[in-house]
């Protein structure tokens, strides 16, 4: 049988970066979809309102990256960014045998989660890239659209505000598809919303399996019975969460 | 009532003392040798003469005065009566020379018949023919200034009988200026003020004749009222000195009409003084279309004024209705954009047929989305040259202007990348920084022409979402077999 604890994976600080970061992106995404195939009809957004949404949401995603920047160097939380190099290749492997088998055949994780490792190797690495290379790159070339007249005047012959352009919207087109698989992989948990409630409260659940092969019903079963339990003692949780909070800022 | 009488003959002793007194040298003593006019005095070897009209005397404003009151200091029976120093001296009864000559500083520090004769009191105001300014036979009155002051200033003299402030005056039309009129104003570098504020005089100055006087009110007061909220004007008053005013394009004392051949505001030459500053886009101009028309003597060329305003620039031409409702322009977005000052003449069907030109409307029908492209560029941008500087003066001829579609919507267009900073930069002018950047409704276009990123990348899109469905199935059905599996151990 298994064994269900929660482990306070998230500080607040975290949680509401990464819901108002979400937002933004989604606010984004659907904006920057409407602008770039515009046609004469309006696409999810009027053409006029998507740019305007964009220019908006686009500020503030800078402000929330600087926010996250700041409380990543603070608490210390970059490092659960940095991939790892030794063994890489096996690791990678292994997750990545886990989503296209593993999965399937019901299999624990191959990577256990904890707070001093919240992420598996393929998150290390596509959170790393995601976070430290497409966001600021976007971020960039994102103002540079905004000021036209710091981008480079030529770039290899041609106009720099093109290739400006083109950088944006590859880069925005890839964290686009990183949004979607973020969300469907984020239904990987130990239930489908597991994953996204953890977001919401901080604590992480977590299932320890015994050595006899668990199934998949009585998981769920355990956790009805726990999130009920969460709801009664939801006080004492948030006094936890803050407890948490400031043990993870004076860390 | 003793003491009262006492008081009275000292009175008349001290009067009577007083009148004998300057009695020992009347004017008339004076006249006796100087009404002779064979009277001459030898000085550093120059015939002086000594005459003296006694007309001229009796004439002038100082006919009550003595002339001992003037020539101070001499001795009368000594002959020629004073050693040294013969000159008058002014200054000692009128006061605040300098303040009553502010226009010439040389003249303000004369105090008599001292110094460079044609600029000490005497070389204007005359000797013993003194009249009063007001007296129009003086040569100081304001009618006659403008013979007086050219005898030192041949130059400025010619050029103001250019001018049609002389021509207005010979016309006898009471409100034409002369020389004086102005002069008496600080306008010039002589009354050592500084640069700006001799420039904000001059611009009072002309305005309070041009502007507030209703009846000599020209039909460009309406624009002058403007003036000061037009590029130059609100640059003068921020400081900045080298904002043109009235003078530097009417010019000084050569104010000529624009009608006059020679005017430097003429249609043919205004581009000449809007070069003296802006050089460049001035030489742009002579070089385009509209430009090389001019020089060919065409008077319906556009000219500089002609599209930016004479005084200001919040002039539209009267353009018919019917130019809009043929073409799909939209009236508002012609008039921001400044195209209303091309349409004005290209649409004119009359005009056109003379040169062989064909009207906006006719000669744009081969664009796609026409209404689209009226609402979002600007005549300049395809019919102006967009190589640098790129300063959209050069107006093309037409087999030069940008017919290609690619040549703006394509991803690597120098066209794009200028217009889409103009209207960033246009729009952060047009409503301050931060609304500017945010509420632009500037967007690279280019990007989203290419139907082949388009394609693939919505193919990339489509197979991610394939793929997540197909395995979110798989998970599903594998969940549900291990579910069944375990009910079955059950």
């Amino acid at each position: 049988m298994s064994n269900v604890r929660k482990v306070y994976m998230y500080p607040r600080w975290l949680r509401f970066w990464h819901w108002i970061n979400a937002i933004l992106f989604f606010l984004l995404i659907l904006s920057g979809v409407s602008m770039q195939y515009s046609d004469t009809s309006s696409l999810l957004m009027p053409f006029e309102y998507a740019i305007v949404t964009h220019n908006v949401c686009g500020i503030l995603l800078s402000v929330v990256f600087l926010y996250y920047l700041y409380f990543n160097i603070k608490t210390r939380n970059y490092k659960q960014y940095i991939p790892q190099l030794r063994g890489a290749k096996e690791m990678y492997l292994k997750q990545m045998r886990y989503y296209l088998y593993g999965v399937f055949k019901g299999e624990p994780h191959p990577f256990e989660t904890t707070p001093e490792n919240k992420f598996n190797p393929l998150q290390r690495l596509t959170y790393f890239l995601i976070m430290f290379l497409a966001v600021p790159g976007i971020i960039i070339t994102g103002w540079l659209l905004m000021f036209p007249e710091l981008a480079p005047e030529q770039i290899m012959g041609m106009g720099g505000v093109w290739p400006m352009a083109l950088l944006h919207i590859t880069i925005g087109f890839f964290l686009n598809l990183f949004f979607i698989g973020h969300i469907y992989l984020a239904t990987h948990g130990e239930t489908a919303t597991a994953n996204f409630k953890s977001m919401i409260n901080g604590w992480h659940l977590h299932i320890e399996h015994s050595a006899e092969e668990s199934t998949g019903s009585e998981i769920s079963e355990d956790v009805a019975i726990n999130s009920s339990e969460q709801s009664t003692t939801d006080k004492s949780n948030q006094e936890l969460n803050d407890v948490e909070d400031k043990k993870s800022l004076n860390q | 009532m003793y003491k009262y009488l006492l008081l009275l003959f000292a009175f008349f002793y001290i009067v009577s003392f007083s009148v004998q007194n300057t009695n020992s040298q009347s004017n008339g003593d004076c006249l006796s040798c100087h009404s002779d006019p064979d009277i001459y005095m030898e000085k550093n070897g120059r015939k002086v003469r000594l005459h003296v009209r006694k007309f001229e005397l009796a004439r002038s404003v100082h006919s009550k005065m003595l002339c001992i009151n003037c020539h101070v200091g001499f001795n009368a029976d000594d002959i020629p009566h004073k050693e040294g120093d013969l000159s008058v001296n002014c200054a000692n009864c009128h006061s605040n020379l300098k303040g009553r000559h502010p226009w010439h500083p040389s003249m303000a520090r004369a105090t008599g018949s001292k110094g460079t004769p044609d600029i000490n009191c005497v070389g204007c105001h005359g000797s013993h023919n003194i009249q009063s300014p007001s007296d129009p036979n003086s040569p100081l009155h304001f009618t006659n200034s403008t013979e007086f002051c050219g005898r030192c200033h041949p130059d400025a003299k010619k050029e103001h009988l250019q001018s049609e402030h002389s021509i207005q005056y010979v016309a006898h039309n009471p409100n034409a200026p002369t020389c004086i009129y102005c002069h008496k104003q600080p306008i010039t570098k002589g009354n050592q003020i500084s640069e700006l504020e001799k420039k904000l005089n001059q611009e009072r100055l002309c305005l309070s004749c041009h502007l507030h006087i209703t009846s000599i009110s020209s039909q460009y007061a309406n624009s002058l009222i403007n003036y000061e909220k037009s590029v130059h004007g609100s640059a003068l008053l921020a400081g900045n000195t080298k904002a043109a005013m009235c003078v530097d394009c009417h010019g000084t004392h050569k104010l000529q009409k624009a009608s006059h051949p020679e005017s430097r505001i003429n249609h043919f030459n205004i581009h000449n003084v809007c070069y003296s500053c802006h050089s460049e886009v001035s030489t742009e101009y002579i070089e385009s279309v509209h430009g090389k028309s001019l020089l060919s003597g065409n008077l319906d060329a556009p000219n500089c004024t002609y599209c930016h305003g004479e005084h200001n620039i919040q002039h539209v031409p009267d353009i018919p209705s019917t130019v809009f409702t043929k073409s799909g322009m939209k009236f508002n977005v012609v008039v921001n954009n400044k195209m209303v000052y091309c349409v004005a003449c290209h649409a004119d069907e009359e005009m056109m047929r003379k040169y062989g030109i064909a009207t906006v409307d006719k000669a744009h029908r081969w664009l796609p989305r026409i209404s689209s492209h009226w609402d979002r560029v600007r005549c300049i941008d395809c019919h102006s040259s967009i190589e640098p500087p790129n300063r959209s003066h050069d107006i093309l001829p037409p087999e030069k202007t940008v017919k290609r579609c690619e040549t703006c919507h394509s991803m690597n267009s120098m066209l794009m990348n200028t217009l889409y900073r103009h209207q960033k930069t246009l729009s952060r002018e047009k409503y301050g920084f931060i609304n500017g950047t945010i509420l632009s409704d500037a967007y690279v276009i280019g990007v989203t022409r290419n139907i082949y990123l388009n394609m693939v990348s919505i193919a990339i899109f489509a197979l991610t979402l394939l793929g997540i469905i197909v395995h979110a199935s798989l998970r599903a059905y594998y969940s549900f077999k291990r579910k069944k599996i375990a009910e079955k151990k059950v």
